[in-house]
């Protein structure tokens, strides 16, 4: 009995006795797949129509036959059984069809990965694997019969039933191995998926993830781009929102890196430190955790539950009433997936207040509010009502979250903020409910709603324990074993307050006396709160009392914190005593690491503290605290302890220390929130504070208030004997003035300052002499000195590296290359780029390498793939926000309009441009983009037709005298366009007349192309064909194309009128332009 | 502007070292219960910071009258 293999996955190959068989034609092969992947016997008639559907049926039988004998032979006898009418694979002896056992043992082990039941285990992905091995590649790879259609179909639906349970089958192995976290067999199956199909956006998801969660954020990203490109490329298709929410999550570093994972930077911390960052961060975003054991107040939940189907539920009641517990109890129970954000005193402002819901909504499952958040986090906040429009777009989507809690709200006092959110409210999109908890009634339109029926309210009277909550809360809760009319006595005195009853049964703890106690204070009429707190804490041992006084100041608070400002090191048992005698202690996360107190009991131990302390015994503590958070680097945290401790030495020493980093970290906003909070008098001292008050002014575009912070600095120097260490101070602030001024395009003041930089530091201040190196680039390539321009940026990118810092570096990295391009050198451009892009980069130096992304972006659109260019410019934009330098983020923005509108978005085109104007507006952006801002609002007026606006743009607006020609020269470009435009093409021919020379002489290629095409587009007959044939021998060497695309249809049609008159062109010209007329929108 | 006197009525009965916590207005005990705050308010925003103090500790807000006590102590004076 012969044993047999047939490898069917992959290229087709069968194997007799272990040798292989060499099948003599094509349809041979077909027809035994068939045969044996089918199994059942087939009419000859049938068979004989699948393979040879041309022939008649004479003709078709009589191959069928030639084939079978060819066959037999080639197998030898016991394999097929052969009738008369019929044909079947039926092997005598042992047999192997690779396909048929894929397919058993996936259909076998199928239960075990799919159904949604993750319920593989070790032993299933070992099978899982070795079924997988059987699948070498494709149903019959690179085998196809053309002329047979039927037979393709057969082949194709094989084909992609084994395609499909091999993604399944990968689909489970990645998901098990992700859940073991054995990443590199995740990472190989992804990739494995990915060849069965590039395009299955699902699977470019999971590796995504998968590089992202093993800290190879780059990586994951360009996968981002691959992504993209295909689905564009094959299907003309944008991602699903789900992908591209993964990307934004990944940008942002929302996947957490496993330790092993982590790439090297920034500073190890130890555990206990990096849960001290991580808490301040995402502690107010979290649902408060409940007590397992709580009062029922089911009606309360009935209440709940009729506001969930309507827009706005209202829960007002004063300090203490239990509404926090109440909200978060019925979420948990319900199960509904509520956004929880407690606000806080910080948020009482409309940034602000936006900045936390926005970042609250943000860490969800499915984020929102993520472009709002990046808008607020850049040092020019866009209008607040793009940021609120952006987030009510982003709530209104399908999947978005549909329950925010707004627990506190009354800390919300400010009019603008009370108004803002008063819009946002009434604008709530449909089936979104929002829950406020507050101390007051919010000021919005409430009798409206009221009216609409579009509220539910729950208010003091219903929050009240009644009677027979109060003795369950006593029994169940508080251990408390009191007669009913005990109970009925405290009841009335608290009036069923929950903060009062609970205050009572901690004074009851451990009296045998408590019918007198609870008579006693029946009859009294002290403020509950003040006779009871004197009460719980007598009743405390020193340690504990101490303890609660101390730790009061804390907004939250783990153990490691707590014995830092007690002093004690037992600071983990009074916690979990506090926790377990129900002393208004509320865990805040599920590790019950990191608590607070109840706000009222709080405020009370804080009034006891200040009563027994003196302001410095108090003053002491934020110390304390601030250090400890300083040393974990919650550098936030500590801020705020100094400030309310009245510490303006510690801050103004954090400021000065960490302002170069926090600048490069996008932390320009909260600086200058802290700087503000700072006394004058007490930074006007010290000529360190002054320098880095002014630098954070000066990067934030503030250019007047950092002024006076330099000058303020100069005239302290000016006091103090000259040490190494004031001359070099003012070398730092000469440096930062000499970029300021060259921002500004007060030239010669930048160089003069450049110039004195360069005397006074020395050599190793390179961060200083790297800023006086920029301005002295800039200044040759105003004189038009391009090689004197690089050679200082060679310079630049010396001392940038050595002094380990990246913006510098980007920023020589995008002079340079921002030089060829304008050169016509896109491939040295590209270089440049790519070079700068491929070394290995510390995390967070996004923001300052925006910019050489968005020069990426510019090459891409170049070479006329406007649809890749749009998504790597949109990714620039998104870096360059949180970063905030006004420069950068014009450039980037104006990369990205450009980018919109050579897709045609003209809409997006002209949001972009708004921002650039307000940018502009409203801070110091780079003299020398006003021309090029300029040109592209020229060409957005006109690709939306308005010509009469071009026009009168042309008329009004003024060229400076003080423009260097290059500049002069975008201008006239411009105007050309617009002369075009209106059908007054002589006019534009005279403007252009030897301005070819010119830019060739200056060596500036790229505007000659402009020149020479906008000539092809004005011009007529042989005039215009030559200019036009001399822009693509210029163009086709380094592959620009959207430059000649940007004049329109005339030159498109000279273009085409070019390529069909033979000979004309020479053909690799030819082809090129067909290439360009191809790539045209 | 110079502080306007106020006086304060609420339903709680509070000892007078909550003085303090009140920006140093004068508490008296009234008779049957509750307390009487009085004395200088600098501003409408310092009043609606006093005001906030007593929501936040829930006291029963019961009166609130500018004036009149100023003139009778100066009167006294």
């Amino acid at each position: 009995m012969p044993a047999g293999a047939f490898y069917w996955l992959g290229s087709p190959r069968v194997e007799v006795e272990g040798r292989p068989v060499r099948l003599e034609t094509r349809k041979t092969t077909a027809l035994l797949a068939f045969l044996s992947v089918e199994r059942r016997p087939h009419s000859r008639e049938y068979l004989a129509a699948l393979l040879w559907p041309e022939y008649d049926s004479v003709r078709a039988p009589a191959n069928l036959r030639r084939v079978l004998s060819s066959l037999q032979q080639s197998l030898g006898d016991g394999w097929l059984s052969i009738t008369r009418d019929t044909l079947a694979f039926e092997p005598a002896g042992s047999v192997s069809v690779d396909y048929s056992d894929f397919i058993t043992r996936l259909r076998d082990l199928r239960k075990s990965f799919s159904d949604g039941e993750a319920s593989l285990d070790d032993t299933g992905a070992v099978k899982l694997r070795e079924a997988l091995a059987l699948y070498r590649g494709d149903f019959l790879q690179g085998f196809n019969l053309k002329d047979c259609p039927e037979f393709d179909r057969w082949q194709m639906i094989i084909r992609d039933e084994a395609q499909r349970l091999a993604d399944r089958a990968l689909e489970g192995l990645v998901e098990y191995h992700t859940a073991v976290c054995r990443w590199d067999d995740a990472l190989e199956e992804s990739r494995r998926r990915l060849s069965l199909d590039n395009l299955n956006e699902a699977a470019h998801r999971s590796l995504m993830f998968l590089l992202a969660k093993t800290g190879k954020r780059n990586a994951a990203l360009k996968q981002y781009e691959i992504c993209v490109r295909l689905l564009g490329d094959e299907l003309g298709q944008d991602p699903e929102e789900e992908t591209s929410v993964l990307a934004e999550n990944i940008r942002r570093r929302r996947i957490e890196v496993p330790e092993a994972g982590r790439t090297a930077g920034g500073a190890a911390r130890s555990p206990a430190e990096e849960s001290l960052v991580e808490g301040s961060l995402l502690i107010r975003s979290t649902l408060p955790k409940v007590r397992s054991k709580l009062v029922d107040r089911s009606r309360l939940f009935t209440l709940l539950d009729e506001g969930s189907r309507r827009p706005v539920t209202l829960v007002s009641a004063p300090a203490g009433f239990g509404k926090t517990t109440l909200v978060a109890d019925w979420a948990a129970r319900r199960k509904i997936p509520v956004v929880w954000l407690s606000l806080e005193e910080g948020d009482d402002a409309p940034h602000r207040f936006l900045t936390a819901l926005a970042s609250a909504l943000a860490v969800t499952a499915s984020p929102a509010g993520t472009e709002a958040l990046r808008m607020l986090k850049s040092a020019q906040v866009p209008p607040i009502t793009m940021v609120t429009e952006s987030l009510l777009k982003d709530l209104a989507r399908k999947g978005a979250p549909s329950h925010l809690v707004l627990d506190d709200y009354h800390l919300i006092t400010d009019t603008q903020t009370q108004e803002l959110f008063s819009q946002v409210v009434r604008r709530l999109p449909r089936d979104f409910h929002l829950i406020i908890a507050t101390r007051v009634d919010p000021a919005i339109a409430l009798s409206q709603l009221r009216a609409r029926d579009q509220l539910v309210e729950v208010r003091a009277d219903d929050l009240r324990f009644s009677v027979s909550e109060a003795s369950a809360f006593l029994r169940d809760i508080m251990d408390l074993g009191l007669e009913a009319g005990d109970i009925e006595t405290l009841e009335r005195r608290t009036e069923g307050w929950a903060a009062g009853l609970q205050m009572a049964a901690l004074s009851l703890r451990g009296r045998s006396d408590c019918s007198a106690f609870i008579n006693d204070f029946g009859g009294s009429h002290r403020y509950i709160m003040d006779y009871l707190m004197d009460e719980v804490l007598a009743g405390q041992p020193k340690e504990i009392h101490d303890f609660l006084l101390k730790t009061s100041i804390l907004k939250r608070f783990n153990t490691d914190l707590c014995d830092r400002v007690t002093g004690l090191a037992g600071s983990r048992d009074i916690l979990e005593t506090l926790d377990r005698e129900n002393l208004f202690l509320v865990s805040l996360d599920d590790k019950r690491a990191w608590y607070r107190y109840h706000h009222l009991f709080a405020e009370l131990l804080r009034h006891r503290l200040r009563q027994k302390s003196s302001p410095e015994e108090i003053s002491a503590l934020h110390h304390l605290a601030g250090k400890r958070l300083e040393e974990a680097g919650d550098i936030e945290g500590a801020m705020d302890h100094y400030l309310t401790g009245a510490l303006h030495g510690e801050a103004l020493r954090v400021l000065t220390e960490q302002h170069d980093e926090m600048i490069a970290r996008g932390g320009l906003v909260t600086m200058m929130a802290w700087a503000a909070a700072i006394p004058p008098e007490e930074t006007r001292q010290d000529p360190k504070a002054c320098g880095a008050f002014g630098t954070i002014y000066a990067f934030a575009g503030r250019g007047e208030e950092a002024g006076r912070y330099f000058a303020r600095a100069e005239e302290l120097l000016d006091k103090t004997e000259e040490t190494e260490e004031t001359r070099r101070l003012r070398g730092e602030i000469s440096a930062i003035g000499a970029f300021m001024a060259d921002v500004t395009g007060d030239n010669q003041k930048a160089v003069n300052l450049a110039k004195r930089a360069d005397c006074l530091l020395p050599p190793d201040i390179h961060m200083g002499r790297a800023l006086a190196a920029y301005v002295m680039s800039k200044e040759c390539r105003r004189g038009g000195d391009y090689d004197g321009a690089d050679q200082w940026c060679v310079k630049l990118i010396g001392h940038a590296r050595a002094a380990g810092n990246i913006w510098p570096l980007a920023g020589a990295v995008y002079e340079r290359a921002a030089l060829r391009l304008v050169r016509g050198r896109l491939r040295e451009a590209e270089t440049l780029v790519k070079d700068f892009e491929n070394e290995p980069r510390e995390p967070g130096s996004e923001g300052p390498c925006a910019k050489i992304t968005a020069l990426r972006a510019e090459i891409e659109l170049e070479r006329g793939n406007p649809r890749q260019a749009r998504e790597i410019s949109r990714r620039a934009v998104e870096d360059v926000m949180p970063w905030g330098l006004p420069s950068d983020v014009a450039a980037c923005l104006l990369t990205r309009l450009r980018c919109e509108l050579s897709a045609g978005r003209l809409a997006a085109a002209e949001e972009d441009l708004e921002r650039i104007d307000a940018l502009v507006r409203t801070s110091q952006v780079y003299a020398t983009m006003v021309p090029m801002i300029e040109a592209e609002r020229v060409l957005l007026l006109l690709a939306g037709g308005k010509v009469e606006e071009a026009i009168s743009w042309s008329q009004n607006f003024q060229c400076p005298d003080d423009w260097s020609p290059a500049l002069k020269e975008i201008h006239t470009l411009s105007r050309c366009r617009v002369l075009i435009a209106a059908g007054r093409n002589s006019e534009a021919l005279t403007l252009l007349a030897g301005l070819a020379e010119e830019a060739e002489k200056a060596g500036r290629y790229y505007r000659l192309l402009e020149i020479l095409i906008l000539l092809a587009a004005a011009g007529t007959g042989e005039e215009a064909d030559k200019a036009l044939k001399r822009a693509l021998s210029i163009a086709q060497g380094e592959g620009f194309v959207r430059v000649f695309l940007l004049e329109g249809e005339a030159v498109l049609e000279r273009l085409k009128t070019l390529t069909n008159d033979s000979g004309s062109l020479q053909p690799h010209l030819s082809e090129y332009a067909l290439r360009i007329v191809s790539l045209s929108p | 502007m110079a502080p306007t006197w106020y006086e304060i009525r609420i339903r709680e009965t509070l000892e007078p070292e909550w003085t303090e916590w009140f920006e140093g207005m004068d508490l008296r005990r009234e008779e049957g219960g509750g307390t009487l705050l009085s004395g200088p308010v600098a501003d409408q925003a310092a009043l609606h910071g006093l005001l906030l103090r007593i929501r936040n500790l829930n006291l029963t807000l019961l009166s609130v009258n500018p004036a009149a006590r100023q003139q009778q102590k100066e009167k006294e004076l």
